[in-house]
């Protein structure tokens, strides 16, 4: 029979209290903690990709994540870097990911971080609509472990506390794009395959730097945020190079300009929680949406319930839309051959979670489902955690719908996945 | 653990997790209303993720042990019907017995609660299901007076809630342990998950 024991520290402190905490005056010396992990993933579909070396596998690595921290200053500065060294049998390349480093400054009101950080926005589980941070989709769709989907951004963020306001401001001097299934893993339908590719990121200028900003509060109850974003699309379009009328034999990739606003809520009801966000999503580079190079502007919502089920279960479910703004436009310049998107994207996402035996199993299944057009994706997930320190995971990704389709497109991807972990 | 308590049976209660390392990092924020839903919520820092967590079922296992929500939030004393039954002695401590039955659902049928005469604290718990079988044992195994501002605080601080059919029991443990320690209200925010008070969180 296996026997836990919580220990918990506890301070306690009555609303009247003025008394100055015992921890004041210490330094945390230097800690290091991360985990030893390994993480492999097969396509069961047979097909091959571009890149045959990767033959059926879109993941095998061993991975050793060192986490190095530092509080100092009683308290108020805090350095943390966290770096994998990782070796990639797939490749057989082993390689250093600087994943996070930063300092922390707690100066009153004001916190400032600068340095790689990740940074996660917004009320979606999976799905994101003010969240304009680097993703890594590549990771998610081979089924790493759900923490690398988030990529560290190289930014400065402040934030302030006013009363019951707190505002978020975030600058990322340098562009870090969101990582996409490349043709060198993933088998990929690409009406470009033929073509030579130019990639163009935007420069390490200043006049490049986008910012974040959101002012969070509390309003009868309910957690509101409003943000805006000035920057990139995430994502790169491709150009052909000559012209849209030129055979596409040369194509360059960029990412053009983006604004997002958007306005996020969640607050407890129904006996669960509901949230709900919608965004704007301006696109810069061609605000009227003639140019079918570049996204067309589009509004993002999405709106959300989760209730706990018994004493060891969790439900979700959430329904998300993407409406195109220019829809006619971009039918009318679209060149032909090209297959349109439609006006409307709209896909109910779910999840369900069931813990048995003290959480030492967790069995877990979450669905994308595109309202119709079909599109599909089925992550099934069993978890076991042996120790405090070992877990392996099991887990698939299934995926159905149309080529043209997000999840779709990456149907012959197909695959099983473990995962290994060993936490220090 | 922070724990503050706002007055009117409004406490709030800030948990950071330093061990096991698979959880370092993590995070609870619950702001409990004696005569509402708990508002509950929970920081992933691989993800810079805050989440809130469905709140109503309080019967939902505190992160996987026997302790429910609810038993580390507490249950609003007018959820339950008290009726007293006597006088009895726990551990050789005077003390009132209680039964208190649900006036909603919830996740017993009954429950019997030993309060000791002294310092008003539960000394034993007993949670009876529909078929009246005994499924649940919350026992107080350690009190100590703990220095505050006011006056020493009589202090539960080692508990165990036992489930009487596996025998899988949880204990807790609390050895660092101070009252008046000013906490201030930005103690339990959202911010402070992500950015943990360092004078109390180390």
């Amino acid at each position: 029979m296996r026997y836990s024991t919580l220990v918990l520290g506890i301070l306690s402190a009555c609303a009247t209290s003025g008394a100055v905490g015992h921890l004041d005056g210490q330094d945390i010396p230097l800690s290091l903690h991360g985990f030893a992990q390994i993480n492999w993933s097969v396509r069961t579909t047979g097909a091959s990709p571009e890149a045959e070396s990767s033959g059926d596998y879109l993941l095998g690595e061993e991975r050793l994540q060192l986490e190095l921290s530092h509080i100092g200053g009683d308290g108020r500065a805090e350095f943390l870097s966290k770096v994998d060294l990782v070796h990639d049998a797939v490749s057989g390349r082993a390689a250093v990911d600087l994943r996070e480093a930063y300092v922390d400054l707690a100066l009153g009101r004001v916190g400032v971080r600068v340095g790689r950080q990740v940074i996660t926005w917004g009320v979606g589980d999976l799905l994101f609509v003010s969240d304009v941070f680097p993703k890594d989709w590549s990771a998610f769709f081979s089924g790493q472990t759900v923490e690398y989907l988030k990529l560290g951004s190289d930014a400065v963020s402040f934030d302030l506390r006013a009363g019951r306001a707190s505002l978020d401001v975030v600058v990322m001097p340098i562009f870090r794009a969101d990582r996409r299934p490349e043709p060198d893993r993933f088998v990929l339908p690409d009406p470009f395959a033929a073509a030579v590719r130019d990639y163009s990121v935007p420069t390490a200028e200043l006049e490049h730097a986008q910012v974040a900003a959101r002012v969070r509060t509390r309003i009868g109850g309910a957690d509101v945020a409003l943000s805006a974003h000035r920057g990139y699309f995430g994502m790169p379009s491709a150009r052909p190079v000559g012209g849209p009328d030129a055979p596409a034999s040369r194509v360059l990739e960029s990412h053009p300009r983006l604004d997002v606003f958007a306005v996020s809520l969640r607050r407890p009801a129904l006996a669960g929680l509901i949230s709900a966000e919608v965004g704007y999503r301006k696109s810069r580079d061609d605000p009227a949406g003639v140019d079918p190079w570049v996204p067309n502007s589009e509004i993002r919502a999405l709106a959300g319930y989760q209730r706990a089920v018994g004493r060891d279960g969790v439900f979700g479910i959430q329904y998300y839309l993407e409406s195109m703004r220019n829809h006619d436009l971009y039918r009318a310049t679209l060149p032909e051959g090209v297959f349109p998107k439609g006006r409307l994207r709209q896909v109910l996402m779910s999840r369900l979670v069931r813990y048995a035996d003290y959480h030492q199993w967790e069995i877990s299944a979450v669905a994308f489902y595109g309202l119709k057009d079909g599109d599909l994706l089925v992550i099934p997930t069993l978890r076991r955690q042996f120790s405090d320190e070992l877990s392996i995971s099991l887990g698939a990704n299934v995926f159905g719908g149309e080529s043209t389709t997000p999840f779709g497109a990456l149907s012959e991807n197909d695959n099983l996945f473990i995962a290994g972990r060993y936490s220090f | 653990m922070l724990r503050k308590d706002m007055g009117d049976g409004l406490q709030r209660y800030y948990m950071y997790f330093h061990r096991p390392a698979d959880v370092r990092g993590t995070a609870f924020l619950v702001w409990a209303h004696p005569q509402a839903d708990d508002e509950r919520w929970v920081y992933m820092p691989a993800l810079d993720l805050v989440r809130g967590i469905a709140a109503r079922d309080s019967r939902a296992s505190f992160v996987g042990s026997d302790f429910n929500y609810e038993d580390i939030s507490g249950r609003d004393v007018d959820a339950d019907e008290h009726t007293v039954l006597g006088e009895e002695s726990v551990a050789d401590r005077p003390a009132w017995k209680v039964e208190s039955r649900p006036r909603g659902d919830a996740g017993y049928d009954r429950k019997i609660i030993w309060i000791d005469k002294v310092t008003a604290l539960p000394l034993r718990e007993e949670y009876y299901g529909v078929r009246n079988e005994l499924y649940r044992v919350f026992t107080a195994d350690e009190i100590r007076d703990v220095d505050s501002e006011s006056g020493t605080v009589p202090t539960v601080v080692r508990r165990t809630m036992t489930n009487v059919k596996s025998g899988h029991r949880t204990e807790v443990t609390f050895i660092d342990i101070a009252y008046d320690a000013g906490l201030t209200d930005e103690v339990f925010t959202e911010d402070a998950l992500r950015r943990p008070p360092r004078r109390w969180i180390r």
